[in-house]
């Protein structure tokens, strides 16, 4: 499937394991696959998506009020008050071992509790250090989703545009923190297709 | 004469909420530190019982921590 991906397609699927990471969870839902495509705000998605209201930051903000903010987000604060740079640690650590090797090591941290009842089946912890996040079910529906998306727009390939609309197709935390934002799907919808169809 | 800012950081080193978050935060980076350095003693050969001498546990410790995690990564 994901040969039919356009590079910016592709790359924020990709993007979306660098999300999750950094947000310490342990699987790749709608809302990191949305927030990988909002992460470079001169790409055309994020374009159109920004001027209606939803941004990286807005939807990261919703996503933490849902979720919690996990601690370890605190963690450079709280070193530096013990004067250890953690930027520092981490540069070092990524000259001897490569990018993302302090990142992609799990120590014992807790995950971070989910506060509200979206359920998702999710397989117990494929958390490891080769960079490998397992998708959400409903990240896996949503990129089924973009596939029909293209297919009914008549695209022989995927794109962000089409990606987007298949991850607001399927309501789950990225859908939640878009309306929470205050713009409705609906219109989110219209501003995409109008974007892919001035891109077709 | 005590300025505000001294009060101010005095106040703050003493709380328990900074001091606590401190130590949780230091955990953390220990944790990630020991799993990636164990991993790179593994792929560099090293016995399990070599490991656990250096981090101060027991071969079994540092085994029964770490093997299951290298195991799922597969």
């Amino acid at each position: 499937m994901f040969e039919r991906f356009t590079d910016a397609a592709r790359a924020a699927v990709v993007g979306a394991q660098g999300e999750a990471r950094s947000l310490g969870h342990s699987w790749i839902g709608t809302e990191h696959l949305l927030l990988a495509l909002l992460a470079d705000p001169a790409t055309p998605v994020a374009q159109v998506l920004g001027r209606i209201g939803v941004t990286h930051d807005g939807v990261r903000d919703q996503v933490l009020r849902e979720l919690g903010t996990p601690p370890h987000l605190d963690d450079g604060a709280a070193l530096r008050d013990l004067g250890i740079d953690l930027d520092t640690v981490r540069q070092r650590v990524e000259e001897r071992f490569g990018p993302g090797a302090l990142d992609d090591s799990h120590g014992g941290s807790a995950r971070p509790r989910r506060r509200l009842a979206l359920r998702r089946r999710r397989r117990p912890a494929a958390r490891c250090g080769s960079g490998h996040i397992p998708f959400s079910g409903r990240a896996k529906k949503a990129l089924e989703l973009a596939l029909r998306e293209s297919l009914s727009l008549g695209s022989r390939e995927i794109d962000s545009g089409h990606l987007a609309l298949g991850i607001l197709r399927c309501d789950g935390l990225a859908t939640l923190a878009v309306t929470r934002l205050g713009v409705s799907t609906d219109d989110a919808r219209v501003v995409l297709l109008d974007q892919l169809g001035r891109a077709a | 004469m005590t300025t505000e800012p001294d009060v101010a950081e005095r106040a703050t080193s003493t709380d328990p909420a900074v001091g606590l978050r401190a130590v949780a935060a230091l955990r953390r980076l220990a944790d990630q530190l020991e799993a990636l350095q164990v991993r790179s003693a593994r792929d560099q050969g090293w016995s399990w019982d070599a490991i656990g001498a250096l981090l101060g546990v027991s071969k079994q410790a540092v085994h029964k921590k770490h093997a299951s995690r290298r195991n799922r990564e597969g």
